[in-house]
C-alpha cells in the first residue's frame, strides 16, 4: 500500500500545518548554529547566536508541546488537572517566553490584571492556549504595536484577553475562521498559515476546561477572549 | 559592487543570512520584510539579484513575482527563491519559474547560510564569465 493510502487527507494536511510550523524554529536553530563555528565571531555575536537558539529552542517546544495536547484531546488522552490557578503569572511566563518573538517586529506585550482571583484550569493547557494566542497575535500584529493581554471579571467568569493591533480579520474571513475549528473541517492551507490548528487547539482545550473561546473584531485589530470559570478556594496569591 | 535585494519576514533569519552574504567581497545587501517594502527597493536602487522567501505574511511570493514580472525594469532581475515550502507545493508548471526568471529554489530548512552564499556568487560569477567570454 503507499504511503499516501495510509494517511487521510485531512490528516496529511493536519501534518504539513504542523511541519511548516516548526520550520521557522528549526532553521533558525540549525542556520544560527553553523554560523557559530566561524572563528571570525566576536564574543558580543556569539552570545546573541546562542540566545536566539535558546529561544527558538523554547518557542519549538512551546509548539510542540501545544500540538500533544491538541492530539490528546483528538484521541481522548488529555488527563485534565483543574486546580486554582493564579493566572497573571502564566501570561506572565507566556509574556516572558515569546517577548524575544515580538522584540524581532519591535512589538511590545503588556500584561494587565484587574483581579486578583485564581482561576480553575489546568496549568498546562491554559499555558498551551495563550501560548497559541499570543503566538498568533505577534504573527498577525503591525510591527511597533503593543499586544495586550489582559484579565479581567466578566459575568461571574475570568476572561482572559489576547488584544492585537493589526489588520484585524474581516467579516468574510471570520466564517472561514471559525469553519476550521470545526472537527469535520479544519482544512489547514497546504503551504501558508497554520493559524487555524492553533486556534482550533486553544478553543478545543479551553471548552475541555469546561470555558469558552470568543473572537471580537475591532476596526483596529482583534481580541481573543478565553473566559473560564473561577476558582472558589483562595489562592497564597490572593492573601 | 553587486547589489542583492533580501527578502524575508523573519527579522533573525534575515539578520543571519545578510550577515553571511556580507562576508562575500563586491556584494552589498539590502533588506526588506515584505512585499511592498521590497517593492520601494526596487523602485529607489538598481538591484542585480533577489532573494526571495515564498511566504511574506499577507502576500505570498508567487504574487510578487508576477508583480515584477510586470515591469520593464525589474521583469530580468534573477530571483533565488529561499523557501519553508518544496517548490512543488505551489502547483506551478515549470515553465512558469523560468518566465519569472527563477534561476534557483533553495528549500530553506536544509539550506545553511554558507549554501546560500554559494548560490549567489555562483550567479555572479555566471555573469562575469558572460561579460569575458
Amino acid at each position: 500500500m503507499a504511503f499516501d493510502g495510509m494517511i487521510s487527507d485531512k490528516n496529511q494536511q493536519i501534518l504539513a500545518g504542523i511541519a511548516h510550523e516548526l520550520k521557522t524554529p528549526l532553521t533558525l536553530i540549525s542556520g544560527l548554529s553553523s554560523e557559530l563555528q566561524d572563528p571570525s565571531f566576536n564574543a558580543e555575536q556569539y552570545q546573541q547566536y546562542v540566545q536566539r537558539i535558546q529561544f527558538s529552542s523554547d518557542r519549538l517546544l512551546g509548539l510542540v508541546d501545544s500540538i500533544l495536547r491538541g492530539y490528546e484531546l483528538e484521541q481522548d488522552m488529555l488527563d485534565l488537572h483543574l486546580e486554582p490557578v493564579n493566572a497573571q503569572l502564566i501570561m506572565e511566563e507566556v509574556a516572558h517566553e515569546l517577548d524575544p518573538h515580538a522584540r524581532k517586529q519591535a512589538q511590545l506585550i503588556a500584561v494587565r490584571s484587574h483581579h486578583k482571583q485564581t482561576i480553575l484550569a489546568d496549568r498546562g493547557c491554559l499555558h498551551a492556549i495563550l501560548f497559541n494566542l499570543l503566538d498568533n497575535a505577534i504573527k498577525y500584529s503591525n510591527p511597533e504595536s503593543t499586544i495586550e493581554l489582559e484579565a479581567r471579571l466578566r459575568r461571574g467568569q475570568a476572561q482572559l484577553v489576547v488584544k492585537d493591533y493589526g489588520a484585524g480579520i474581516k467579516k468574510t474571513e471570520l466564517k472561514k475562521l471559525f469553519a476550521q475549528f470545526g472537527r469535520v473541517q479544519r482544512p489547514v492551507p497546504q503551504w501558508a498559515s497554520t493559524t487555524g490548528l492553533g486556534l482550533y487547539i486553544a478553543r478545543q482545550l479551553t471548552e475541555a476546561m469546561s470555558g469558552s473561546l470568543e473572537l471580537s473584531r475591532r476596526r483596529d485589530g482583534t481580541s481573543f477572549l478565553v473566559n473560564l470559570q473561577l476558582s472558589k478556594q483562595l489562592s497564597l496569591f490572593e492573601l | 559592487m553587486n547589489r542583492v535585494l533580501l527578502i524575508e519576514d523573519d527579522a533573525w533569519l534575515s539578520e543571519l543570512y545578510c550577515s553571511a552574504l556580507a562576508k562575500v567581497s563586491g556584494l552589498e545587501v539590502d533588506r526588506a520584510s515584505s512585499a511592498s517594502t521590497a517593492l520601494e527597493a526596487l523602485d529607489s536602487s538598481k538591484i542585480d539579484l533577489i532573494v526571495l522567501d515564498m511566504f511574506l505574511g499577507e502576500h505570498n511570493g508567487v504574487e510578487f513575482l508576477h508583480e515584477i514580472a510586470s515591469y520593464q525594469d525589474t521583469r530580468r532581475i534573477p530571483v533565488i527563491i529561499l523557501s519553508a515550502v518544496h517548490k512543488h507545493d505551489f502547483g506551478m508548471q515549470p515553465d512558469r519559474w523560468a518566465h519569472y526568471n527563477v534561476v534557483e529554489y533553495l528549500y530553506k530548512p536544509s539550506t545553511k547560510p554558507d549554501q546560500l552564499v554559494g548560490a549567489v556568487s555562483k550567479q555572479f560569477l555566471k555573469d562575469t564569465q558572460k561579460v569575458t567570454s
